[in-house]
């Protein structure tokens, strides 16, 4: 595949307690990371970010999406570091990026810009800081 | 003279007996055959192809396509027509007979007497009418008549052709050495060009003749004449000796005694000798004639591989063989009687420079290797190893606007794989077949199979080809 990071938004911001609220109602699945203590409460694909809050997420997106998320949210930060959210395309790596991450709670998400050779098989793997997956997300990039 | 001896030197034991065998075959066919019309007719096939040869050589080109067809055709309905032939040589015979040893040349019937009588009642002017059957079987040419069954004497030939005698008319059947049946009779020839003074005994003669291989003899009371009918032809004979001639001759069997019994071993020696020259010259035009080059991409075969190792390429898949022989040989040879084996039990993890030579090729014999290109592999083998790989679902089309798919949990969640090192350690997900998105509801379980690519792995003992999808959609927010 042709090099390509295509658009790459790395957002970060702290969250309200209405937002850790909603992030609570959502079907987390919780990756703890043993040496960093950082806590994946959630991580999904999506295909908006609005007010903070992933919205339509899916396992399988139209190309004509035009752009997609994957959003992470992180419970029990210790301590300020870093995460990588690793992007593959037919198990070749497409992007790495590397986005902060603070105490106590924090959010943050990246994206890719879609095109029509993007269709097929992806997978995002959320890394700590050490390159340990956190958890891997599986979606497919449709017509 | 030198020439003579290097062609010698170079023949080998399997020659030898490829020669001998045939010859002995061709033979055996002539000692089986000899004296029947299956015989004769497979002298004229020989000839017609003989001349279909000359016939192509000289360039006559619808000359060749005739007698071509002919001798195809005449290939296959000889065993048709000469089924009784064939069928007596094989079943008559006994299986020691047709491999070993010449018949005894027996007897069939006291020829003398029957001749004898025959030419008695000429004299007498009495009429007679005595078939000899040859191989066919004429019992359905044959109507009415009483059984006789006496064994043949001068007395009784005389007895039943006697005037006052009730079954003097029709045909005796002479069958062995006994008058089988009496006062038969023969279907009467249709021919209109038969002189007039030729009675119905002369017709009925002529008429069994032409229907079949049997021999008629046919006394005439107006003349005193008698004339054997064989063939569909009529022939007179003088006297009892040539009737004698003839009968032994239409039996096929002569007296093994005195200069005939030197004239018949001549006979057997000349055809054993006419065999193995046919056959040596045969073999020679086959295998000894113009060299002729040819040349053939084979696939190369590995074999005795270490069961622990896996072929992960090889510089070549199949390798160009050139091949020399006569013209004959080369051109009948086909490219799947042309093997290259290459033997890899030597071979181990890694690349492996295997020299190929002509002992890698097998061959038809006769054909001998001139080339082989190129001539050595380059083959890497890897340990075989097991992975497990987790699955994803490669779905594909697209869901109504309003929908999204929402979930999607496989089982197994993780496969198994068998194969090279190499190419496991690249790989990190195992993939679907393809799932078309237009074929899903709101929420179901869909079974699909496994893309496993290359196809050099393979699915470790227990681990399933298909996956089931247990989906859920949603509305689109």
């Amino acid at each position: 595949m042709s090099p390509r990071v295509l658009c790459i938004a790395a957002a970060v911001f702290c969250l309200a307690g209405g937002i850790a609220g909603e992030a609570a109602a959502q079907p987390s699945r919780p990756a703890a990371s043993g040496s960093t203590r950082l806590t994946l409460a959630q991580a999904v694909v999506c295909e908006e970010i609005r007010d903070g809050v992933p919205a339509n997420s899916a396992i399988a997106f139209p190309v004509s999406t035009a752009k997609i998320y994957c959003f992470t949210l992180f419970d029990a930060v210790a301590e300020d570091t870093f995460v990588f959210h690793q992007w593959y395309f037919r198990d070749r790596p497409s992007s790495r990026i590397r986005l902060s991450v603070k105490a106590p709670r924090w959010s943050t998400f990246s994206s890719i810009q879609l095109r029509e050779a993007d269709r097929g098989p992806w997978r995002v793997e959320v890394q700590d800081a050490s390159g340990r997956v956190l958890k891997t997300l599986r979606f497919s990039i449709t017509d | 003279m030198v020439e003579t001896i290097s062609f010698l030197g170079t023949l080998r034991w399997q020659d030898l007996v490829d020669i001998g065998l045939n010859s002995y075959i061709l033979f055996r066919f002539y000692v089986l055959f000899r004296g029947t019309y299956v015989f004769r007719v497979l002298i004229g096939l020989t000839m017609l192809w003989f001349f279909q040869q000359i016939a192509a050589y000289l360039g006559l080109i619808v000359t060749s396509w005739v007698i071509q067809g002919i001798v195809a055709v005449a290939a296959l309905i000889i065993v048709v027509v000469f089924r009784n032939e064939i069928r007596n040589v094989l079943q008559v015979r006994n299986l020691k007979s047709i491999f070993w040893g010449v018949p005894p040349k027996t007897r069939v019937a006291p020829v003398e007497i029957l001749a004898e009588s025959l030419f008695e009642l000429a004299r007498r002017r009495h009429g007679a009418l005595v078939v000899v059957p040859g191989e066919e079987d004429i019992r359905e040419l044959l109507q009415g008549g009483i059984a006789w069954n006496g064994e043949i004497s001068r007395e009784m030939i005389l007895s039943i052709f006697y005037p006052g005698n009730p079954v003097h008319d029709g045909a005796a059947l002479v069958e062995g050495d006994r008058v089988s049946r009496v006062s038969a009779i023969l279907p009467l020839s249709r021919r209109e060009d038969l002189p007039s003074h030729l009675g119905t005994r002369h017709r009925a003669a002529l008429g069994l003749t032409e229907a079949s291989d049997a021999v008629a003899i046919v006394v005439s009371e107006e003349r005193g004449e008698v004339s054997l009918a064989r063939g569909a032809k009529l022939q007179r004979i003088a006297d009892a000796e040539s009737l004698v001639e003839r009968l032994e001759e239409h039996f096929g069997v002569a007296e093994a005694r005195g200069p005939e019994a030197r004239r018949e071993r001549l006979e057997v020696t000349t055809a054993a000798l006419v065999s193995l020259l046919f056959i040596t010259g045969f073999w020679y035009s086959i295998s000894r004639g113009l060299e002729t080059l040819v040349s053939f991409e084979v696939p190369v075969e590995y074999q005795n591989r270490n069961p622990g190792l896996e072929i992960v390429q090889a510089s070549v898949n199949s390798v160009r063989v050139t091949l020399s022989g006569s013209g004959t040989l080369v051109k009948s040879t086909r490219p799947d009687q042309v093997r290259v084996r290459v033997d890899l039990s030597g071979a181990g993890a890694g690349e492996n420079t295997i020299p190929i030579t002509a002992g890698n090729v097998s061959l038809p014999p006769g054909i001998r290797v001139k080339d082989v290109s190129p001539q050595s592999l380059l083959v890497e083998m890897d340990l075989t190893v097991k992975k497990e790989l987790p699955v994803q679902v490669d779905w594909t089309g697209r869901l109504p606007e309003h929908l999204m798919l929402a979930e999607a949990v496989l089982e197994p969640q993780r496969v198994e794989l068998v194969g090279s090192r190499r190419i496991l350690e690249s790989l990190q997900t195992l993939y679907t077949e393809k799932v078309p998105l237009e074929r899903l509801r709101e929420a179901g379980v869909l079974e699909v199979p496994l893309s496993i690519q290359p196809a050099s792995l393979k699915l470790a003992p227990g681990s399933p080809e298909k996956v089931v999808i247990r989906y859920q959609t949603r509305r689109r927010e």
